[in-house]
């Protein structure tokens, strides 16, 4: 580059200083997800229901017995039939870095939920809901 | 704005069912479709769909503070009387919102106006927030589009942000109808983010919500639900059995109740009377009204509350030119200028941009064949260039 290329850089530019644009602030930095994905769906899933806890690809020490998953119902009133919400999810319990869930819930899936006394009612809200999505 | 054809990820179902992302096909038919993206410029975003957010967002928070204090809004919206003083109490605490999400027609040359405001239940959020960002990451990585591209989307930092806020520390319950995949998924990923915000989630169907004689909503442990999401209309519970014992109990709600007033489509014709002529809003009228008739025989008509297109009618010239069916009506219709979608090489994409915590943070889009949006509508992803 001449000494006159530089003048005229100079004289086009006085004073400004290099200046790289900053990125844009549009973006998401990471996105980690701590229940989702192919083993949180699985086990962080059932952590996440109680009245679920029994996942069905427990793995079964010799000796102990498998857990049954009880049917999901309503114990002090009408409710919908048993089936379980995560049933066709595919798990496979192997340790995951990403799931850290399933140990840190475990106030909440510990043993058989208890189910409702007599004195809750159960289905007042849903009823809607079982003949369409209510998202939208 | 452009609709840019481009090859899918060889491998993205695989990639989708890693993450959990079980309904991106619905009956065999691609509800993710990655064959294509839109394209924006940051001027576009920033100046015709984030700014225009964060004002509309304001005009509703205006009409939320006058119907509260105005039975006649209250009443136009169908809203009912037994509920009046128990969403004003909700206004008046000021009880958060998580988030919500703007549907407009946007072209890239005019303004963007406002078709709708899904403000209590809106869906499509983790494709919206993780599986189109994971798409934008790998497109670039795999030179699918230019290395320089950016996405409108920081949902999901916000919504753990938000979570913190609302939270932090404590258990919350996420309710919907298990049974739709759909629903399913959103609350599993808010329960996702909530628990990266600090919480304790807990899933539950809405139908498994107990109710005691002590008063308390409680969970299928009978423990009382201090703090409750629900993918749930509230104009649904209102009108179910469970409904006549919010007002006594200490749930609190999310959304809360006051976002019933906004979720109800009679909210475009209140808004066009408050700020009339506001370039993001379409003319409307309840269609009950004599001055509907302002609008001609071309309009579209919707119910005060329906989701997903249906009952949605769009009439030209005085004929009904496409309508969808549906279960929604009984409360009434509002009649909104008939804007046609643009037309992308026959698709017609809805844009949809999101508030999490009432802050304007990404985009999302869904397009048909079809100029009426439903719940077949396929997700698009995008990116600014």
């Amino acid at each position: 580059m001449s000494d006159e290329s530089i003048k005229n850089f100079n004289k086009r530019h006085p004073g400004k200083p290099v200046y790289e644009e900053p990125p844009s602030r549009k973006r998401s930095s990471q996105i980690a997800l701590l229940l989702m994905g192919t083993v949180a769906v699985g086990s962080g899933a059932y952590a996440l229901m109680p009245h679920e806890n029994c996942d069905p690809n427990q793995v079964i020490s010799p000796g102990q017995p498998r857990q049954e998953c009880p049917q999901r119902s309503s114990s002090s009133s009408s409710g919908s039939g048993g089936h379980a919400y995560w049933g066709g999810s595919s798990s496979n319990n192997s340790s995951s870095s990403r799931t850290n869930f399933s140990s840190s819930s475990a106030s909440s899936s510990s043993g058989i939920a208890s189910k409702s006394s007599s004195s809750v009612a159960r289905s007042g809200f849903g009823s809607f809901g079982s003949h369409f999505s209510g998202g939208g | 704005m452009q609709r840019i054809l481009c090859n899918e990820r060889d491998d993205w179902q695989a990639t989708a069912a890693s993450m959990g992302f079980t309904f991106h096909t619905d009956a065999g038919e691609r509800y993710w479709d990655e064959r294509a993206y839109y394209a924006f410029t940051l001027d576009e975003i920033e100046q015709q769909i984030e700014g225009p957010t964060a004002e509309l967002n304001a005009m509703c928070r205006e009409l939320v503070g006058r119907a509260v204090k105005d039975e006649h809004y209250l009443q136009l919206l169908k809203i009912p009387k037994a509920y009046w003083t128990y969403i004003a109490a909700s206004w008046q605490r000021s009880e958060p919102s998580l988030y919500g999400r703007f549907d407009f027609c946007f072209d890239g040359k005019g303004a963007a106006k406002l078709l709708e405001y899904n403000a209590d239940t809106p869906t499509s959020l983790f494709e919206a927030a993780v599986f189109q960002w994971t798409w934008l990451e790998q497109a670039i990585e795999r030179q699918i589009i230019p290395k320089r591209a950016d996405q409108y989307n920081s949902l999901h930092e916000k919504l753990i942000e938000a979570w913190r806020k609302i939270g932090a520390g404590k258990k919350v319950h996420l309710a919907a109808g298990m049974d739709s995949a759909e629903d399913r998924g959103t609350v599993q990923y808010l329960a996702d983010v909530a628990q990266q915000g600090g919480l304790s989630p807990e899933l539950i169907d809405i139908t498994e919500i107990g109710y005691t004689d002590a008063g308390h909503f409680v969970d299928l442990k009978d423990q009382p639900i201090e703090l409750l999401f629900k993918l749930y209309p509230w104009e649904w519970m209102f009108r179910e059995k469970f409904g006549s014992k919010l007002k006594g109990a200490s749930t609190r709600w999310i959304e809360p109740p006051w976002k019933a007033i906004l979720s109800n489509k009679g909210i475009l014709p209140l808004l066009w009377s408050m700020f009339p002529n506001h370039p993001n809003l379409l003319p409307a009228y309840f269609d009950d009204d004599a001055t509907a008739t302002a609008l001609g025989t071309s309009y579209v008509r919707k119910p005060l509350y329906s989701r997903e297109g249906a009952n949605v009618t769009l009439v030209s010239g005085g004929e009904a030119i496409d309508a969808q069916p549906g279960p929604y009506g009984e409360e009434g219709y509002i009649r909104q200028i008939l804007m046609p979608l643009p037309n992308f090489s026959d698709n017609y994409p809805v844009i949809g941009s999101w508030l999490v915590d009432e802050t304007p943070c990404g985009l999302s889009i869904r397009e048909d064949e079809n100029p009426i949006t439903g719940n077949t509508s396929r997700f698009v992803p995008h990116a600014i260039l």
